[in-house]
């Protein structure tokens, strides 16, 4: 199983995190934390194990990222494929 | 250092050529700095020197550089999503058209698309189905933001033709690339027997200019625009620049149907002058096609903002033929006794947009 962007959602790069519309929101959001980190480095679709590596050379340490992904998914931000 | 100084160097940041070293920013200087960044669109690429230390200053000023491009980047959004609205309403009605400028820049010719900010929505569309494209956007809510002042007036002789949403965005429908005389000078025809172009927004793909076209409005908005020409679009000049570099003769040749060679030319020399442009060598030549007397009259137009009078003669200069000159003048003529009349000739002119705000 990957996990993908939504390519649904569009979005915008900025030093402050990556601002998002997702379908059926009224308003952008811009993401922060753990969920900025999943969001920068799905450009491409990865794994589980992979997704934690690469969040890990973004961090200090390999994160928990079961939490975030699940709220991500929920939100229709990242897709299970 | 001057808030333009520092303005230069955000737009030479990334350029081939054209970095030269930090600059500092006291924060005294950061309103009017994002302000200025603003209206030359240039928000999203001083994000990124600053967060590259190309633009140093304090960490409060970085927050609030950052604070505007989350802005500009929630605008630009909204914008990409009326995008795709106005993308379904055409579609739906069998209306050709091609998404130019914004996004579709954006996301095709730079390292990621927030480094290009946008304002607004535009599209080309025929000149005969303008009218057709008009009322479409004003059957789903859009409201013109200047009357035609006589029935066809615009379909024949404007640039383009704005609507705003209701939720305040504008749409500028475009009947012809360039503005003012080098509009009226070509047949608007050319740019439509070439094949459409796409971009993936929203991972839906919409219809745009080739590469090739998109080049030639690049440079033709660039310094053919009576409205603000802002350091952004000698950046797109240079940007889109990469993807056309092996198609120069393709460019002149579509750039001569235009009768914008000379647009091409200046819009190149500026782009080096202004941005330190080390351009490709095929790509540097464009700089030294020739320009002709008027053709210099002309673009030093854009610059000069002439009356609409002068504007007027400019524009009968540029019309071909005889009768196209006679039709021309009598219609600038017909809309310039009275007062009503006057204002109604104004408002047949596209709106000369400050650019300050991105909404």
């Amino acid at each position: 199983m990957h996990y993908a962007r939504n390519p649904a959602v569009l979005w915008r790069s900025t030093s402050r995190g990556p601002v998002l519309l997702v379908p059926g929101h009224d308003d952008p959001e811009r993401l922060g934390g753990l969920a900025a980190v999943v969001w920068e480095v799905l450009d491409e679709p990865l794994d589980l194990e992979a997704l934690c590596d690469e969040a890990m050379s973004l961090l200090d340490h390999r994160p928990d990222l079961s939490p975030c992904l699940d709220a991500l998914l929920a939100a229709g931000v990242v897709q299970l494929g | 250092m001057t808030t333009l100084d520092l303005l230069r160097a955000v737009a030479r940041h990334g350029v081939v050529g054209g970095d030269t070293g930090p600059v500092s920013v006291a924060p005294e200087q950061v309103a009017t700095l994002l302000v200025e960044a603003t209206a030359h669109k240039l928000v999203g690429l001083l994000d990124q020197a600053v967060a590259d230390g190309v633009v140093r200053c304090d960490e409060e000023s970085a927050v609030r550089v950052g604070d505007r491009a989350v802005e500009v980047a929630a605008w630009s959004v909204q914008l990409e999503r009326h995008l795709l609205v106005v993308h379904d309403l055409f579609d739906d009605a069998g209306l050709p058209h091609r998404f130019v400028k914004g996004a579709t820049v954006a996301h095709r010719f730079y390292s990621h698309p927030g480094l290009r900010m946008s304002v607004d929505v535009d599209a080309l569309v025929e000149p005969a189905e303008l009218d057709r494209a008009v009322a479409l956007l004003v059957e789903a809510g859009h409201t013109r933001q200047q009357r035609d002042p006589y029935p066809g007036f615009s379909r024949r002789y404007a640039k383009s033709v704005s609507l705003r949403s209701a939720a305040g965005i504008e749409v500028d429908l475009h009947r012809v690339i360039p503005d003012g005389p080098f509009g009226l000078r070509a047949s608007p025809d050319v740019v439509w027997t070439r094949p459409a172009g796409a971009v993936a927004v929203g991972g839906r793909e919409v219809p745009a200019l080739d590469p090739v076209a998109a080049f030639v409005q690049a440079c033709v908005n660039a310094v053919a625009s009576y409205d603000m020409v802002s350091l952004a679009s000698l950046r797109d000049v240079v940007e889109v620049a990469a993807a056309v570099a092996g198609v120069v003769p393709e460019l002149r040749s579509l750039a001569a149907a235009m009768g914008v060679e000379a647009c091409l030319a200046e819009a190149v020399a500026h782009a080096v002058v202004e941005l330190g442009w080390d351009a490709p060598a095929s790509v540097a030549e464009i700089a030294r096609w020739p320009i002709s007397a008027r053709e210099r009259e002309w673009l030093d137009s854009y610059r000069l903002r002439p009356s609409d009078a002068r504007r007027a003669l400019l524009g009968m200069h540029a019309v071909p033929g005889l009768s196209g000159k006679v039709a021309y003048l009598v219609s600038v003529a017909a809309l310039s006794t009275g007062r009503p009349a006057r204002r109604r000739a104004r408002e047949g002119h596209p709106p000369r947009r400050s650019g300050r705000h991105p909404r």
